[in-house]
């Protein structure tokens, strides 16, 4: 019960601070409100708010339990003091006790066991690793860190900042319990633009079918961010259609808070601020209605909510926009490769485009789930029908914000991308429903009755990601030890408490899959998060598999001529990377070593241009990019040299690159390479590897700070460790049926490096 | 004996058409309710006696029992998902029996005659007239059999059925359509849950949409039909609910469907032609209350003018009847549109069956699937007759024939319809003495038997065990069947037709049931 006491004072701390900042914020507007419009939208726009100032105290290090309780109690006493409560308005008239009760019906239940849901402990896939991975961390250290190794942790983490005081309590539920807090508001906001519009049984039933569809259902009882974007998306629109109804210029301003959050919660809700721009222009050039100033104000507010983000990125890891746009602003944490190996699956989920056709998308997201992970349920699917309600302008108004806000769809096509248009559609389909007497309840009957977790896992295809059996009781109040609970539900979750048990500080653990980072303090460097990672995965695969094999030597011989510089340009352009090991010259006969005098240039990635002379076929540069004409090595020597010969090492990968070389000469008195192609004879050939190979690797990846490599069972690498622990000089040492740890053996004087 | 139709007959809301039963002055002159009567007494009788077919078992088990996740799971075509809805309705209520399984379908029946009803006294003013109309409606063998099982082609006719009646009213209106919202709903209704009864009755529904939209087409123009006005009244009040309640009810269902879920008939089309043959209007005529020598030579009639065309000479001659033709005289009767454009509904549903055979690969109907078919051809026929019989003059020369042609149908139907059998089971109409049998004499076993037969008998079979508590009762493969290893039997259940080649038994039964011609070996 312990526990459940402390879930519930950490989610208050957040919730009354997000709430009294929100009063604070609409007290100072004078902006009164119905009451339950104005919770909702204090809370949404006071999480907005709150996230803000926790990112500053998180940044200067200012992270603790008593600190946030100060902070949120500080806030909530000023809001007292300023006699918030003045701004809450009644309930209209329009909400009658029939409506309230068919509302009722319909959302009790269900909350309920979404509330069940998200007090049992947090096992959720993205929520265990990184939504609250990052948390345990921050908490650890007691600020917000860099974690260059990780891509999730340059995205936006508005939600996840905001619930960071309640973590410190709380621990891993509080994300959840906000979650349903978030999903709570966005049907109250539903129902309430609807009832403005005189579509009262439209709103009750849009928010049904959002508050009941299963991948809703999902995101809002794990520390998931999907439903508070959508949420705080809507709240944005709920504002905008105050603003239409009053003309009342200050509802502007917490609407360009809430775009401008939804952004700094998930980049994915940057079609927010299109809709907010697009609804100021029109409001100020054609309805004009809005003084330019306020415009003005709301997008600056909206823009402030997104600059710490931005800058936290540009300041942390080189690039404002990280872990995309890399090509834009290159860096060495994230490169176009990388961004496009983690992108493009996004783009297909392996599915679109093999076997899977575009048409089949709203079948795939709404009842199926299993390959675009998750589904809506029977409402959504009939979100065609709603063009049958066209004639209502709230109906034309949800149909154009759901339509702008699912722009970015074909960026991700996971179904939890188009949750923030969801409740758009949701109610574009409503309204023209309602229309039909007694539809509306056969359509949230079928609804509702599916949608529920035991009738759902029953008719859904297996794999389809939503909520499993209702939680017991026991599982809820602990009575089932959280531990057991968890090793249940989360395959290596004992593999985390090994670490953090077993792992010291700093030791790095390199994987290709995941495990519960939420339970431990230490983290993984998995070889798709970030060019960090990968450059340990190109050691690594050194040594596992054909293609990476640095076995393929390229000469290239031409006559010997005295030359200021040597450049190797790749001329290629298709899809592949380019991936040299070793380079080395020669001169009749002679190798010319490396002198370190030389000027070696790159096209990209100049960190790495050292291990093209450090003798070992395990380590080598890359340019992190496809193949692109362009992409050159480059060696300036101190005076003119004789070269008539360079080797150099790539690996046997299915794409191969195309190369010419150019000599330099330096005109005399410039300092200006003037570059000509030299006539050089390509030959290649395969030649053997070292029979060390393996350990060359163990020692590379212990030379660079890795003293473990996790796999699950299922890790195409797993058995391959297992069965040659020698070989590879690495021990097993943990393991269950489901996953492995292999601690690397030092080598023998390897210069130790963290 | 009969009169002529009712020339200035006004359209009728339902509510308004049961008042005006109520209303009427005795049960006495109203023989149209008497033949209701009749004919719901004896589908009542049938759906509480009949015992229960391996369609209704299967049903049960598949989409009735079981947590109601089964109504969303696998899409198999015995789910008629509106039945097996009310289905679960009727059991929760009733308790679990024969009867309670087929309410929905019962239930199917009363609105059916009470469609029928409703179009005889929209067309007919003679009371007599009504009652002999409400029989040639209702007293086909075939739709008798649904208004009796645990199906939902019955649900699928009593609407579709109602949705003709309403269609014809809606004709009826001619230039005041505009002022209907709430009729254009209704009707939209009705045809959406047809569709949600039977996924069969999306053709003849398809139709109806098309006939209305020419109606609406029609009504340009009109005082009250600007074409903004009637466009959203019949996308908006019609076809959008009518779309939209069986999309919702379908949608999780349909979602694994494949193209072999879709069993619906023949692949020929001289199978077809025998089947509908025997379905449409005259179906006596095929009834074994013939002479033998007069249905032989009747046989030999039929195998050179086969049904169809004799359906489609009717069509033609009611075509004929309707030369005032239905867009040009806006003015025509009543009855006239109604008799054309019913004619237009059935035959656009045959068009469109064979659209989907020639051009899709969807099968032919057959039996329970050409249900639709019958449907429209009935109602067609009906109106057709009045549309005749409004001719002044020249109503003798066509009405006799046709008047004669129906007198016979519903003569071979009252005389050819089974009571103790359904026609598509009749092999399923003992299940329970073979099942009390099968106990009884499995008892001396002293151990519990094994039973072999077919898929076809084995769910009843297993339905009647269950509620006998004899867990023994479990089929067990024919040798073709077997995946394992052959497994001993000691009773073979066979029905005339089975076993299937490979399987000989030597012999005789050791019990015959002669209703089913279920016969039952003991493996000695």
């Amino acid at each position: 019960m312990m526990t459940l006491l402390l879930i519930g004072c950490g989610t208050l701390v957040v919730l009354l601070g997000s709430l009294a900042a929100g009063g604070l914020l609409f007290r100072h507007l004078r902006l009164a409100l119905p009451w339950h419009e104005a919770l909702a939208l204090w809370f949404l726009s006071g999480s907005a708010l709150f996230s803000t100032v926790w990112f500053v105290f998180g940044v200067c290090g200012w992270v603790s339990p008593t600190i946030a309780v100060a902070v949120s109690v500080t806030l909530v006493v000023l809001a007292l003091l300023s006699r918030v409560w003045t701004m809450l308005g009644p309930l209209p008239a329009t909400y009658s006790c029939r409506l309230l009760a068919y509302a009722s019906v319909l959302f009790v239940p269900y909350c309920a066991i979404y509330l069940l849901y998200a007090l049992r402990p947090e096992a959720s896939p993205d929520g265990s690793y990184y939504h609250n991975g990052f948390l345990t961390l921050y908490a650890d250290v007691h600020r917000i860190v860099p974690v260059p190794d990780s891509l999730y942790a340059a995205l936006g983490q508005g939600i996840e900042i905001q619930a960071l005081p309640g973590f410190l309590i709380g621990k891993h539920c509080v994300p959840g319990l906000l979650q349903v807090v978030y999903l709570i508001a966005l049907a109250v906001l539903m129902v309430g633009v609807s009832v403005r519009a005189g579509l009262a049984k439209a709103g009750v039933a849009a928010a049904f079918l959002v508050f009941a569809a299963p991948l809703v259902g999902y995101g809002a009882t794990q520390a998931l961010n999907d439903v508070s974007v959508a949420a705080v998306v809507f709240g944005m629109f709920a504002c905008l259609c105050l603003h239409v109804a009053s003309n009342d210029y200050r509802l502007v301003v917490p609407a360009g808070l809430l775009a401008g959050f939804a952004v700094a919660t998930k980049y994915s809700a940057v079609p927010a601020t299109a809709v907010l721009t697009v609804y100021l222009v029109w409001a100020m050039l054609l309805r004009r209605r809005l003084p330019w100033r306020w415009a003005m104000v709301s997008l600056t507010l909206a823009a402030a909510m997104i600059l710490p983000y931005l800058l936290r990125n540009a300041i942390w890891y080189g690039n404002p926009l990280a872990p995309f746009q890399n090509a834009w602003f290159p860096n060495p944490n994230f490169s176009p490769w990388q961004e496009w190996e983690y992108r493009e699956p996004l783009r297909t989920y392996g599915w679109l485009g093999a076997g899977g056709y575009w048409w089949q998308i709203p079948g795939e997201v709404t009842l199926n789930g299993v390959r675009l992970q998750g589904l809506y349920g029977v409402g959504p699917f009939l979100v065609p029908f709603g063009l049958l309600g066209l004639r209502n302008s709230l109906s034309r108004a949800a149909l154009a914000t759901g339509a702008m806000l699912s722009i970015a769809f074909p960026e991700n096509i996971g179904a939890r991308f188009l949750m923030p248009a969801i409740p758009f559609l949701a109610l574009f389909l409503a309204i023209a429903v309602s229309r039909w007497p007694g539809m509306l309840p056969v359509l949230l009957l079928i609804h509702g009755i599916s949608s529920w977790p035991s009738v759902l896992a029953r008719w859904s295809e297996p794999g389809a990601m939503q909520l499993g059996p209702i939680p017991s009781i026991s599982e809820v109040v602990r009575t089932i030890p959280e531990g057991e609970s968890l090793k249940k539900r989360l395959p290596a979750y004992d593999a985390a408490r090994w670490f953090e048990k077993n792992v010291a500080r700093g030791d790095r653990i390199f994987a290709y899959s995941t495990f519960p980072e939420a339970y431990t303090v230490h983290h993984a460097c998995v070889a798709y998060e970030s060019t960090h990672c990968y450059k340990l995965s190109d050691v690594f695969l050194s040594g596992l598999w054909d293609r990476y094999r640095p076995d393929r030597q390229v000469v290239f011989a031409f006559q010997p001529k005295p030359i200021a510089a040597l450049r190797l340009e790749q001329v290629a352009a298709k899809s592949g990377r380019l991936d040299i090991r070793e380079l080395r010259l020669y001169s009749e006969g002679k190798e010319v070593l490396y002198d370190g005098r030389w000027e070696v240039r790159s096209s990209a990635n100049p960190e790495d241009l050292q291990y093209l002379f450090d003798r070992r076929l395990v380590t080598g540069w890359s340019p992190w990019e496809n193949f692109r004409p362009g992409q050159f090595v480059e060696l300036r020597f101190p005076e003119e040299t004789p070269i008539d010969r360079i080797e150099i090492r790539i690996t046997s990968a299915e794409s191969q690159p195309e190369f010419r070389v150019l000599g330099g000469r330096r005109p005399a008195g410039s300092n200006v390479i003037a570059w000509t192609p030299v006539a050089a004879r390509r030959t290649e050939q395969v030649v053997p590897i070292p029979t060390d190979l393996r350990r060359q690797v163990s020692e590379e990846l212990y030379r660079r700070g890795v003293r473990f490599v996790f796999a699950m069972r299922s890790d195409f690498f797993s058995n391959e460790l297992m069965s040659s622990q020698a070989e590879w000089a690495i021990v097993a040492a943990a393991q269950s049926p489901d996953w492995v740890v292999f601690e690397l053996l030092e080598p023998a004087g390897a210069a130790i490096s963290r | 004996m009969l009169a002529g139709p009712m020339s200035d007959s006004q359209p009728k809301s339902l509510s308004l058409s049961l008042l005006h039963v109520a209303q009427s002055r005795a049960l006495a002159v109203m023989p149209d309710i008497w033949a209701c009567g009749v004919v719901f007494l004896y589908v009542v009788v049938r759906a509480a006696t009949l015992d229960l077919t391996h369609d209704e078992a299967l049903s049960f088990e598949l989409f009735v029992s079981g947590g109601i996740y089964k109504l969303f799971g696998e899409y198999d075509a015995s789910n008629h998902i509106l039945y097996s809805m009310l289905a679960r309705i009727f059991r929760g209520l009733f308790g679990l029996s024969e009867f309670a399984l087929r309410l929905p379908s019962v239930f199917a029946s009363a609105l059916y005659l009470g469609a029928a009803v409703s179009f005889a006294r929209d067309r007919f003013s003679n009371v007599w007239s009504r009652g002999f109309v409400v029989l040639i409606l209702a007293t086909n063998p075939l739709l008798l059999d649904h208004f009796s099982a645990a199906r939902g082609y019955g649900l699928g006719c009593a609407f579709l059925a109602w949705g003709i009646v309403l269609a014809c009213r809606f004709d009826a209106r001619g230039g005041a359509i505009g002022e209907s919202r709430s009729e254009a709903y209704v009707l939209g209704i009705v045809i959406g849950l047809s569709i949600s009864s039977n996924l069969v009755f999306v053709v003849p529904a398809v139709a109806v949409l098309v006939w209305l939209g020419a109606v609406f087409l029609r009504s340009i123009g009109s005082a009250t039909g600007s074409p903004p006005l009637l466009f959203g009244l019949y996308v908006n009040g019609l076809a959008g609910p009518a779309v939209f309640l069986p999309a919702t009810l379908w949608a999780l269902p349909l979602r694994t469907a494949t193209s072999s879920n879709f069993y619906v008939g023949f692949d020929s089309l001289d199978q077809f032609k025998l089947s509908i043959g025997s379905l449409l209007l005259p179906a006596g005529f095929a009834g074994q209350w013939l002479p033998e020598k007069l249905r032989s030579v009747l046989r030999l009639g039929l195998d050179v003018v086969l049904l169809p065309e004799l359906a489609i000479g009717f069509t033609v001659v009611i075509l004929v009847a309707a030369a005032t033709g239905w867009f040009r005289a806006r003015s025509a009767s009543a009855t006239t549109k109604s008799a054309v454009a019913t004619t237009f509904l059935f035959l656009l549903t045959a068009g469109i069956t064979f659209f989907l055979w020639g051009v899709v690969g969807v099968k032919l109907p057959v039996m329970r699937t050409a249900l639709p078919l019958l449907v429209c051809f009935e109602f067609a026929f009906v109106a057709g007759i009045a549309a005749v019989l409004e001719m002044g003059h020249r109503r003798m020369l066509l009405g006799a024939p046709l008047l004669a042609v129906a007198a016979v149908a519903v003569f071979g139907n009252v005389l050819s319809a089974p009571r103790d059998y359904f026609l598509e089971w009749r092999y399923d109409s003992q299940n329970r003495e073979i099942v009390a049998a099968l106990e009884t004499e499995g008892r001396t076993l002293g151990r519990e038997p094994s039973v072999l037969t077919s898929y076809v008998l084995s769910r009843s079979l297993r339905w009647y065990g269950e509620r006998r508590n004899i867990a023994w009762l479990k089929r067990v493969p024919f040798p073709w069947e077997r995946k394992q290893e052959p497994r001993t039997f000691d009773f073979v259940v066979l029905f005339p037709g089975d076993p299937i080649p490979g399987f000989v038994v030597n012999g005789e039964p050791w019990r015959r049931f002669e209703t089913s011609g279920v016969e039952v070996y003991r493996n000695r």
